[in-house]
């Protein structure tokens, strides 16, 4: 575990031998991670709340150092992430510090770049980060530990900052996890920072006996559609034309709106990924998704062969004209639709 | 004592033969449940159940009666289809209408006899099984 | 233009009726009667004819949602309430034990005649019953030659009914290069 410190600085002598005090009693509380440091700067500095001003600060608030204003009143200075009121209780220090210790954690989490895993490049050739940044209590973001995951799966439960479960995995069952389809995609997508939890054997076992858990498949799919900054996996390329070969599963994964186009219009025809975004009126971002999550599932093809490519060509535009050919009855009624039912065409 | 289903269905096969022989053109005299399933025709006492035209009959009636409801004229009580080759008259009757008696006649002049007939034998039979089966619950 | 037409096709008891009544402005008309195999079917009435919802557009235009009765003795009524229509909705409910076989049955039956062989499966009852999956159907559609969204619904679930819708409208906008 690494260390979180504390300074106090400005305080008179008794006050400051009480918080010394306080704080060796409340060690176990605090997880052993905080250390009084005897040195003017620290990952917080206790200050009296009317000397606040002669710290003189850069960025903002919740950037290291953090300020702790020591005050009579409620009000927090500006300046400071918290009040620390007078007189100081037990509980108030700690529930403090936790807080202190998930915003130094999130800014060191910025500072310090293998923490922030780039999702393709950071892989060595066997597809693992790189070792140094991996311990038995690996501080990353959530996509990063899942992709970890993928690599080598392990019974590990992942969790969010403030120590909730975001999801776990076992090998054997799958994965189960409190969020709803739309929660953990829109976690997906945030990709906030997260710790990832290797489990005990009994841990699992309980696990096991306690919890649902689903198809990993849908965990990748998820992990894949929801990629706040895709880039297209190495398996495929903007050259090649590449076709569905069955539908998703829409009911069970989550999609946005432009999934259920662009399947769509995969499953009529091959399409390049360029291609892919004219057809379903997609941008590029979304289709990239799209393709990544496809492959996962093992439904996506490339077109075969220049001869194959040709013949499909044939038969698509045979299609197109033997459609263009039907009535145009069918003009206007679909956007009517949609727009009745909330079935938005963006 | 319970009625039996199966003397029931001889019975009324028996009934349906009677009403075909009043009318000589008469060329089908049917009993279906509403929901489609043949109980029994003027021949047979245990009718093929894959019958399809019963299932036809239940949709008609249902359409009818659902048309009836929207003109606020209640449930339908006939239904009479004029064919360039005879007629098709169609009555419900029995416990809260769920039986319904077809009565194909081959000469459609014949409209007014085959109303008659069909009238007259689903009163009778609304009277006489009707009867029994209430006598049949309360023995039982 | 119009009155346009969607199907819904399936077994006594997969959620036609709901899913009609979850789409319709005005309450669906019902031929509904008592069954006299409800022990047998699990339900106490079914279909003889068919329901019908109605939903109008801004243009005016209406498009009529069909639901076809279930049991086989009325497949007559398929081809006359299925021909042109833009697309069928079949569900499936996988309580039962021939639900793949019948769910290729229904297929078979409503696809040539819809506009573009335009057909959904939805599954219900997964929850429950979570086997056949959809891959199992896929598997089985795909060897009659069908190339059809499968997916797993609820269709209790008003948002589960607008995907089925939203799959149709997205294949029809695939055939006829959108609207």
């Amino acid at each position: 575990m690494s260390e979180l410190t504390l300074t106090l600085r400005g305080l008179p002598t008794h006050t400051a031998a009480a918080l010394r005090s306080m704080l060796v009693l409340l060690d176990s509380a605090l997880g052993a991670r905080w250390r009084l440091m005897d040195a003017p700067i620290a990952d917080v500095i206790l200050v009296p709340g009317e000397r606040m001003s002669e710290i003189r600060k850069s960025g903002s608030d919740e950037e290291l150092p953090l300020l702790l204003a020591l005050t009579s009143g409620n009000v927090c200075p500006a300046g400071a992430f918290a009040v620390l009121k007078r007189p100081v209780t037990p509980a108030h220090l700690v529930e403090v510090l936790q807080l202190a210790e998930t915003l130094v954690e999130r800014a060191r989490a910025t500072d310090e770049g293998i923490l922030t895993v780039p999702l393709i490049e950071s892989l060595d050739p066997g597809g693992r980060l790189a070792p140094e940044s991996f311990d038995h209590r690996l501080r990353t973001t959530l996509r990063a530990a899942t992709w970890r995951l993928f690599q080598a799966p392990v019974a590990v439960t992942v969790l969010d900052d403030r120590r909730d479960s975001i999801y776990s995995f076992l090998p054997s069952r799958g994965f189960t996890t409190r969020l709803t389809t739309t929660e953990l995609a829109g976690a997906f997508r945030s990709n906030p920072p997260a710790v990832f939890v290797e489990l005990s054997t009994a841990e699992q076992a309980a696990m096991a006996r306690a919890r649902e858990f689903r198809n990993p498949k849908e965990l990748e799919w998820t992990f894949w559609i929801s990629n706040g900054a895709p880039r297209l996996r190495p398996e495929l390329d903007l050259v090649r034309r590449w076709k569905l070969k069955r539908w998703p599963d829409f009911g069970r994964l989550p999609h946005y709106h432009a999934d259920v186009r662009m399947a769509s219009a995969l499953m009529a025809q091959a399409l390049t990924l360029h291609e892919l975004c004219d057809v379903a009126k997609a941008n590029d971002d979304t289709a990239i998704n799209f393709l990544n999550a496809t492959f996962t599932l093992g439904a996506l093809a490339a077109e075969a062969t220049a001869a194959e490519a040709s013949s499909a060509l044939r038969a698509q535009e045979a299609d197109k004209r033997a459609a263009k050919a039907k009535p145009s009855r069918l003009s206007g009624l679909i956007g009517q639709l949609r727009r009745k039912f909330g079935l938005a065409s963006a | 004592m319970a009625l039996d289903p199966r003397d029931s269905r001889i019975g009324m096969q028996q009934e349906l033969a009677a009403l075909c022989n009043k009318l000589p053109t008469a060329k089908l005299a049917a009993v279906a449940s509403e929901d489609g399933l043949l109980v029994a025709t003027h021949e047979h006492a245990e009718p093929n159940p894959l019958d399809r035209k019963s299932a036809m009959l239940a949709s008609l009636i249902a359409l009818a009666h659902t048309a009836a409801k929207e003109h606020s004229l209640e449930e339908a009580r006939w239904l009479v289809l004029g064919c360039r080759l005879g007629v098709m008259v169609v009555r419900p009757f029995g416990r809260q209408r769920r039986r319904l008696l077809l009565l194909v006649v081959g000469d459609s002049e014949k409209l007014g006899p085959a109303l008659s007939a069909a009238k007259e034998f689903s009163v009778r039979i609304d009277a006489k099984f009707g009867q029994e089966t209430a006598e049949a619950s309360a023995a039982a | 233009m119009g009155p346009y037409r969607i199907v819904f096709a399936g077994p006594i008891g997969a959620g036609k009726t709901t899913a009609i009544q979850a789409l319709s402005d005005i309450p669906p008309i019902s031929t509904e009667v008592a069954s006299v195999e409800a022990e047998a079917v699990g339900k106490q009435t079914t279909t003889v004819a068919f329901d019908l919802g109605q939903v109008l557009l801004e243009n005016g235009d209406l498009v009529q949602l069909y639901g076809a009765p279930g049991q086989a003795r009325f497949d007559f009524m398929w081809p006359m309430i299925s021909e042109n229509a833009i697309g069928a909705v079949i569900l499936a409910d996988n309580r039962r034990p021939d639900t793949i076989e019948l769910t290729v049955e229904y297929v078979r039956e409503f696809a040539p005649r819809i506009t573009a062989g335009n057909c959904v499966v939805g599954v219900g009852r997964s929850d429950l019953h979570p086997k056949p999956g959809v891959d199992a159907y896929q598997d089985a559609l795909e060897a009659e030659g069908f190339a059809i969204p499968v997916m797993e619904v609820d269709i209790r679930r008003k948002e589960h009914t607008l995907l089925l819708l939203d799959v149709l409208l997205a294949r029809l906008e695939a055939t006829h290069d959108g609207a």
